[in-house]
C-alpha cells in the first residue's frame, strides 16, 4: 500500500517514517509533501492509500487540506498525526472524515495498534 | 489553570523518551540561562494565553537534531537545528494547549539563536531544569496578561 507523508518538518516526516518501520509497516511505498497544498497535488499524482496529515502547517493546514479532498470527492483514507489532540479536534477531524488523530509524541506500539486496521 | 511545572516535567519526559531516544536527567540544578544560546516557541492564543519555550545549549541543539535526523550532530545544519528544535517546542506546545482553558490555537514555532530574549506582558507560570546528553535544558510555560500583543520575533 501507498502512504502519503503530510508534514512541514522534515525532521518529524523522518520521524514517521522511523515509527512506521518500528511498527513493522516498512514494506509500504512511502511519499512526502509538506503542507497541505503541496499534499493536495501528491495525493493526485501519487494516489496514496493513507495520508497520514499533520494539523498545523503553513500555506494550507491539515483540517483544510482534508477538507478540500473530500469537496473535490476524493475518499482517501485520512489520519491526523499532530501535537495537538484536544477533544475538540478529535470532533472536528472525524467529521470531517479522518479515520483517526495520533498525537504526538508516540511510538511504535501507537502506531501499529492506530494503523494495522487501515493498512491491512 | 495554567499548566503546572509538574505537567512539563512529564510531558518533556514522553518527548524524550518516545522520539529522541537520549539520555535525560530530571530535577537539575538551575543552569546559568547565557549558555542557552538555542530557543525555540510556540504560542497559545484563545481561551488562555501564553508561550512555550525551549533552550538548549548549542551543542545539545545539534545532539537533538542528529537524534531526529539519524545523523551526526556535527553536520547539522541551520535549518535542520531550526526544525528539530522547533518541533520539539511543537510537540509540547500541542500537549500544554490540551491541557489549558479553550477553545485555542497554536502558533507556527519559531527559532532564535543567541541573545537574552525578553516576553512582555508575560510572566513564568511553570518551568522545569533538565540535563539532557550531559547538557543543560529548560523548558518554561510564560502567561501573557489578556489582550497583550504576542511576541514576534521572527519565524523560523
Amino acid at each position: 500500500m501507498k502512504i502519503l507523508i503530510v508534514d512541514d518538518s522534515k525532521a518529524m516526516r523522518m520521524i514517521v517514517r522511523r515509527t512506521l518501520r518500528q511498527a513493522g509497516f516498512e514494506d509500504h511505498d512511502v511519499d512526502e509533501a509538506e503542507n497541505g497544498r503541496e499534499g493536495l497535488s501528491k495525493v493526485e499524482s501519487y494516489q496514496p492509500d493513507l495520508v497520514l496529515s499533520d494539523w498545523n502547517m503553513p500555506e494550507l493546514n491539515g483540517i483544510d487540506f482534508l477538507r478540500n479532498l473530500r469537496a473535490a470527492g476524493n475518499q482517501v483514507k485520512f489520519g491526523f498525526v499532530t501535537s495537538e489532540g484536544t477533544a475538540e479536534m478529535r470532533e472536528m477531524a472525524a467529521s470531517n472524515g479522518a479515520k483517526f488523530l495520533i498525537a504526538k509524541p508516540f511510538d511504535g506500539d501507537t502506531f501499529r495498534e492506530v494503523l494495522a486496521p487501515h493498512l491491512s | 489553570m495554567d499548566p503546572t511545572s509538574e505537567d512539563i516535567n512529564t510531558l518533556t519526559v514522553q518527548v524524550w523518551e518516545s522520539v529522541l531516544g537520549l539520555p535525560l536527567e530530571q530535577d537539575a540544578p538551575d543552569p546559568d540561562v547565557k549558555d542557552l544560546q538555542v530557543t525555540s516557541c510556540v504560542h497559545i492564543t484563545g481561551g488562555w494565553e501564553g508561550s512555550v519555550l525551549v533552550r538548549c545549549t548549542r551543542e545539545l541543539a545539534h545532539t537533538i537534531t542528529g537524534s531526529m535526523f539519524d545523523m551526526d550532530p556535527s553536520e547539522a545544519t541551520t535549518d535542520e537545528i531550526a526544525d528539530a528544535i522547533g518541533e520539539i517546542a511543537n510537540m509540547i506546545g500541542g500537549n500544554v494547549k490540551s491541557l489549558v482553558p479553550g477553545p485555542s490555537q497554536l502558533s507556527l514555532p519559531w527559532v532564535a539563536d543567541g541573545g537574552e530574549l525578553t516576553f512582555l506582558d508575560s510572566e513564568p507560570c511553570a518551568f522545569s531544569n533538565f540535563v539532557a546528553s550531559s547538557q543543560p535544558l529548560l523548558i518554561s510555560v510564560l502567561r501573557r496578561a489578556p489582550g497583550s500583543p504576542i511576541p514576534n520575533l521572527g519565524a523560523s
